[in-house]
């Protein structure tokens, strides 16, 4: 709070870590990407981000809300990745798993692209909820999260468990996630060679 | 939204954000970060510079961009204000003003553009106009002034 009590200190943004502020943004833009991306496009995207919160013909930044710059900035970013995504609209080609999805695929791109990223997504929880199968901390927060509870503060209280530990159990879960995002990726080049 | 309202595409897109998000946050040590940098084929030192470097020039821009607002806002402003006082001068008083304004030296050549007659032989309306323009334009002048003094400094 301020010392008026009116509301969070006013911060001087000429005294922030911008360099570690900018890497943590750009590796929070890297995981966000996965692998519709480079590092530089996360670097770009950092940077939109940044840019979008000093132009002060943006919105300006709700501290009672937001109280986290990080925070504040990765929702910054997660907007312009949004944004960005919905602009470009990519054309998969891949053969579809299953004959529904192919008969609709033939009259509409749009619904093809859909059912393509419907089926892949719900692989890749069948994947990671295989892999995570004899943790049982990284499962119960898989869990946790699917259920719309993400604060990894609220996720110790649930598990009552330090939270260091639900953050440990959180990194192994990325890690494991990561390793599904790679396998889909791979599979899908092999098969767009074997077609062509 | 509670997780049967849910695509499984939704689940998932949500699950990644916020396991991202740690990196946001202390969980992350900056080594761990410049350690996923350089995974990347990056050079953390090199983008941690670049990026401070945008910040400063960012600020920098508003900084400026805030005094040119506001400039412009104090010569509307003024302007407005000068329209209202001149309402209220006399003719006389309108002539006293004009001939003070002559005297600016920033004014000097420019004044004689404005009017081919002697702004005695103008009609109250016209002196007005006149006194506007000229305070108007002495405003513009040293607007620039300082701009050009504050660019070499």
């Amino acid at each position: 709070m301020s010392p008026s009590g009116k509301g969070p200190t006013p911060i001087d943004l000429e005294k922030v870590d911008w360099p570690d502020v900018i890497k943590r943004l750009t590796v929070f833009a890297m995981k966000r990407l996965g692998s519709r991306g480079s590092l530089a496009d996360a670097e770009d995207l950092a940077g939109q981000a940044i840019r979008q919160f000093i132009d002060p013909e943006y919105a300006s930044w709700d501290r009672e809300k937001e109280p986290d710059l990080l925070t504040h900035l990765g929702s910054i970013l997660n907007g312009v990745l949004n944004n960005s995504l919905r602009r470009k609209a990519v054309e998969v080609e891949r053969p579809l798993e299953t004959p529904e999805a192919g008969r609709v695929a033939a009259d509409d791109p749009t619904a093809q692209r859909r059912i393509i990223a419907r089926e892949d997504a719900a692989r890749a929880i069948r994947l990671l909820s295989e892999r995570i199968k004899k943790d049982d901390l990284v499962e119960s927060v898989l869990l946790l999260e699917l259920d719309g509870i993400d604060r990894p503060s609220e996720q110790a209280t649930q598990l009552d468990r330090p939270i260091a530990e639900v953050y440990k159990a959180r990194r192994r879960l990325a890690d494991h996630r990561e390793a599904v995002r790679r396998q889909l990726a791979a599979e899908s080049t092999d098969v767009k060679e074997v077609i062509n | 939204m509670s997780k049967k309202s849910l695509t499984e595409q939704q689940l998932l897109e949500r699950l990644d954000e916020s396991l991202a998000k740690d990196v946001l946050t202390d969980a992350y040590s900056p080594d761990e970060v410049n350690a996923a940098i350089r995974a990347a084929g990056g050079d953390p030192a090199a983008l941690g510079q670049r990026g401070a470097e945008l910040v400063k020039q960012l600020l920098k821009e508003r900084r400026l961009s805030w005094r040119e607002a506001a400039k412009q806002s104090l010569a509307e402003t003024q302007s407005v204000s000068d329209d209202a006082d001149l309402a209220t001068l006399s003719r006389e008083q309108l002539l006293r003003a004009i001939e003070e304004a002559r005297k600016e030296p920033s004014l000097s050549g420019v004044v004689g553009a404005f009017h081919k007659r002697k702004p005695e032989q103008a009609s109250q309306e016209e002196l007005r106009a006149l006194l506007s323009e000229m305070r108007t334009l002495g405003f513009i002048i040293n607007t620039k002034d300082k701009r050009r003094v504050s660019k070499k400094e």
